[in-house]
């Protein structure tokens, strides 16, 4: 008799409690493998930005000019470029440049963004009214254009960059905000709250926040992939960080008149933008299904 | 109909005399004048007579008041850089170069994408859309599209010399940025395509129309596909404003003399009227294809009607 191999446990409970909740997207996003591993990148490339002085084998701006483009070696594992730089320690410390942009950008949408959308979606009326407006008139405006052009009329930093390309993500962020606190503001749960006499901070902040950061969280991940890109463009055209700063675009930039003679020049710099932009485009996904399963 | 759309022009009116004004003041609002770069070692007088020839003395209400006015004439001024041009000139030349590269990407990756997404679709589950998923979604998703013309360049023009780097005047030059450009439309597409098609493929009336014996043929042309490229419209009519006013970053990598480049230099060198002349075009270019998609929508999809509209 062959023993008929029974259903897990039903670990995925309806979510009562908000732990519940997290207890199942973690679930779902744990049977997916491509997400587990997207993840698990993702940990990586954050932690190696954030370890950059410690785990990068030289001096990330140091020129060493009696090594100039010398190629893969035991001394330089993935060559050096044209100022005898380590092409290995640029990508490291690239790295933790295109992390702090790509972290720090749909930050700073997220902060612009969220408070917008929640008051419109909440207050309504008036608010609404005029948050749509302002959604509309900033959809209008191009956004790399308008960071492009940021960039060029006040200069660039790292954190400037950041600011820039986050200041055009705030609508995503805003539109997301505003449509989960109207599908949310009339509740039974917000209304006993409010019978209860909850003040009204208390209500938005700690009653309807855990069940509307479900999609911000997946929107913000999903952006991630965009901003490297921005990011990268930009030190592509010459308009993002400058020297001595490492960053990947950059990188590509520095070195593509010198393809010829070393392709690993520009073939690390492309291959961590690609892998970056997979990781967390893998992992929005993954976080899309397990948090918010009813938008496949 | 005729009021919601006079309605939606004005709005839109409104919103582009917003941006401008923003734009206008923000580029006015930092110290550094266009020709503080270019002919910084003048003599005050020198500079000042520079300025007033190009109206940049009199007060910025003032030079925004000149710009709406010969806007209204149908004339978007002097590029600072080539004064021998007017704007109107130089977008004349340009902006054919991005329209171009922009149409056959949009008829290229729209057409394969949904090609593909339909294909990956019907085949659900088997290896064929496996592979197209993860092919698509990696390389058009995930790579930048500067970064697969870098890797087009190094293999097609460096390695084996097919096509050449860069640059505008033959036919060969628009292949590989339309290609490059293609991929992530496609992939958007594509992923679109197969997620809509799946929903309708499992719907309720589907199924009745195969329990009533129609043909696959017919349930697929007629009852799926039809539903399923509803939610295209809006997903993907907005990117082709975006398509055809081009990339800054594709221009750059294959020096194309396009929109996104002239952009490019212009907000580099503060050139005023070409910046304004861009932004305005772009603008308005975005704002036209939302209203167009909202409108196609409204007639494909007879479930939505406009507010207010009868019947």
């Amino acid at each position: 008799m062959t023993t008929v191999p029974l259903p897990a446990a039903p670990t995925v409970a309806v979510a009562r409690s908000s732990g519940s909740f997290w207890h199942a997207a973690w679930y779902r996003y744990r049977r997916n493998q491509l997400a587990l591993v997207a993840g698990a990148l993702v940990l990586l490339i954050l932690l190696v930005g954030l370890l950059a002085p410690y785990i990068a084998p030289y001096n990330d701006a140091g020129e060493d000019l009696t090594s100039v483009l010398a190629g893969a070696s035991w001394h330089h594992l993935l060559g050096t470029d044209n100022l005898g730089r380590d092409t290995l320690t640029r990508a490291i410390w690239g790295d933790r440049t295109s992390m702090t942009i790509a972290l720090g950008a749909p930050l700073i949408g997220l902060a612009i963004g969220m408070p917008m959308g929640i008051i419109a979606g909440w207050f309504g009326g008036i608010f609404d009214w005029v948050t749509l407006r302002l959604f509309e008139l900033f959809q209008m405006v191009p956004t790399i254009l308008a960071a492009l052009l940021f960039v060029t009329v006040f200069g660039v930093s790292v954190w400037k960059l950041a600011l820039f390309i986050g200041i055009t993500l705030w609508v995503g962020f805003g539109r997301l905000a505003r449509a989960q606190y109207i599908a949310l503001r009339d509740r039974d749960f917000v209304q006993a709250a409010r019978a209860a006499g909850v003040p009204t901070w208390r209500i938005i902040l700690v009653h309807i926040m855990p069940n509307a950061v479900g999609p911000i969280i997946v929107y913000f991940v999903q952006q991630v992939p965009y901003v490297i890109f921005t990011a990268a463009g930009f030190s592509l055209l010459g308009f993002g960080v400058q020297d001595p700063l490492a960053d990947w675009g950059k990188m590509i930039n520095d070195s593509v008149s010198y393809l010829p003679l070393d392709p690993l020049l520009v073939l690390v710099p492309i291959g961590c933008i690609g892998l970056a932009c997979l990781s967390f485009s893998f992992m929005g996904d993954g976080l899309r299904d397990a948090l918010d399963p009813t938008s496949r | 109909m005729i009021g919601y759309l006079g309605k939606r022009v004005l709005a839109l009116l409104f919103t582009l005399l917003l941006a401008t004004i923003a734009i206008f003041a923000m580029m006015h609002s930092v110290p550094g004048g266009p020709f503080a770069f270019t002919q910084g070692d003048m003599t005050p007088a020198a500079m000042h007579n520079i300025m007033v020839k190009y109206g940049l003395a009199e007060p910025i209400w003032r030079q925004y008041f000149d710009w709406i006015w010969q806007l209204l004439h149908g004339y978007l001024g002097i590029p600072f850089e080539e004064p021998t041009m007017t704007v109107n000139h130089l977008i004349a030349s340009a902006w054919p170069i991005t329209l171009i590269v922009g149409g056959l990407t949009i008829a290229l990756s729209y057409s394969l994408g949904l090609v593909l997404g339909c294909i990956a679709a019907v085949k659900h589950n088997t290896w064929v859309d496996s592979l197209i998923t993860a092919v698509v979604s990696t390389i058009g998703v995930a790579l930048p599209n500067y970064v697969i013309g870098f890797l087009l360049i190094e293999v097609f023009a460096i390695k084996l010399g097919w096509l050449p780097v860069g640059g505008w005047g033959s036919v060969k030059d628009v292949i590989m940025p339309v290609v490059a450009f293609s991929l992530y439309p496609m992939a958007l597409m594509e992923r679109y395509t197969r997620a809509s098609t799946l929903e309708v493929t499992y719907a309720d009336y589907v199924r009745m129309g195969r329990a009533r014996g129609l043909s696959e043929r017919r349930i697929l042309w007629k009852y799926i596909l039809r539903t399923s490229l509803i939610p295209l419209i809006t997903i993907m009519g907005p990117w082709i404003p975006n398509i055809l006013t081009g990339s800054i970053f594709i221009e750059g990598v294959f020096a194309l003399p396009g929109l996104g480049s002239y952009f490019t230099t212009a907000s580099q060198r503060r050139d005023y009227p070409l910046i304004m002349a861009l932004v305005l075009i772009v603008a308005a270019l975005w704002g036209v294809c939302f209203i167009l998609s909202d409108v196609a929508y409204v007639i494909v999809d007879p479930r939505v009607r406009i507010e207010g509209a009868s019947q």
